[in-house]
């Protein structure tokens, strides 16, 4: 069936690969198969997959497992983290006093929102977002400026009990953003959790109890 | 006892760098860490780590739940995070990045 693995190895290659570690194509390998295979190389994968026995039904399966791997179905959450360094007292009630002050409202000039939407959960947690705009500048055909908004938002979390800023993104302007209008805007001080490169010496000490966390005693690191 | 769903850490497919006297971050990412454990034993890593690097973070593939994920967890001057890749189950995935997360603070989360 030469017709079969020309295009198997063409959506290894060209559709699975460039978007994919691994790890997804030992997911895809499960659910096709039902053994679970430890692949340490793309040659491993294609070898494999060349010396299979295919027929229209498994090569159709593969297609659509593939592209529910690739394309979708999986997702991506990532969230930064700042210690709460101001107020040392009150800080739940300081916290609500600060975003209602500077709640989300349409600003004068450009006439797109502004500030904090807030609401505060049963576990105390104080869930939070912060809009706020870019604004460009285009040269209308008049010729005359005319300054063009764009809405962004950045969603976060607040546990005073923790003390704990926690930014539901790592897109560094973003993160840059909040932590600028923390600072300078209210009276909730933050700090960079969890900045490893402050304390060199202490560094590898975090990564390596870290990772000993969640490993079994026989994988432990046990350098230095 | 939660035991049984705790995640675990496997093989080690990027470390994250940064040299204190230069400023310079730059992340070893290298097929070469398949099967080792010990990322300090890798010879470049060693060889920086001697140079006065050192490592502010690292992906890994994580299992859970009979799943696995691609996390990364570190540190620097922009922010501290954890990311978690390939979640196919919102919740399950939410999960295990809480549980990162408390790590994160547990050992990366140090006052000075």
């Amino acid at each position: 069936m030469p017709s079969y693995q020309k295009d198997i190895r063409r959506v290894i290659n060209e559709y699975i690969r460039p978007d994919s570690t691994l790890a997804t194509m030992e997911g895809i390998h499960s659910e096709l198969t039902g053994e679970s295979r430890d692949f340490t190389r793309w040659d491993d994968v294609e070898k494999t997959y060349l010396q299979m026995e295919w027929d229209g039904e498994t090569y159709h399966r593969f297609l659509e497992l593939s592209r529910e791997f690739v394309e979708g179905n999986t997702e991506t959450t990532s969230e930064s983290y700042f210690d709460i360094v101001e107020p040392e007292d009150d800080l739940a009630e300081t916290v609500i006093n600060e975003l209602s002050a500077r709640e989300a409202s349409e600003s004068e000039d450009l006439r797109v929102e502004e500030g904090f939407v807030y609401r505060e959960r049963d576990d105390r947690v104080i869930e939070g977002t912060y809009y706020f705009s870019t604004v460009s500048i285009e040269i209308t055909a008049e010729p005359d400026i005319r300054r063009q908004p764009t809405p962004k938002s950045i969603n976060f979390r607040i546990d005073p009990s923790e003390r704990l800023l926690i930014v539901e993104t790592t897109y560094p302007a973003h993160v840059q953003k909040i932590q600028s209008v923390f600072n300078n805007e209210t009276a909730i001080g933050v700090t960079i959790c969890g900045d490893l490169t402050i304390l060199p010496g202490q560094a590898d000490k975090s990564i390596i109890s870290f990772i000993n966390e969640f490993r079994d005693e026989e994988d432990q690191i046990t350098h230095e | 006892m939660s035991e049984e769903h705790d995640p675990i850490i496997g093989e080690i497919s990027e470390v994250k760098m940064y040299n204190p006297v230069t400023g310079e971050d730059d992340p070893i990412e290298t097929i070469d860490f398949k099967g080792i454990t010990d990322i300090f034993e890798h010879d470049d890593i060693e060889e920086r780590r001697d140079n006065g690097w050192i490592v502010r973070g690292f992906t890994a593939d994580v299992d859970y739940r009979n799943k696995r994920y691609e996390v990364t967890v570190a540190g620097n001057q922009v922010m501290g995070y954890v990311k978690v890749d390939d979640i196919a189950d919102f919740e399950e995935g939410n999960e295990l990045l809480e549980k990162m997360r408390g790590a994160f603070r547990d050992h990366f989360g140090f006052r000075y």
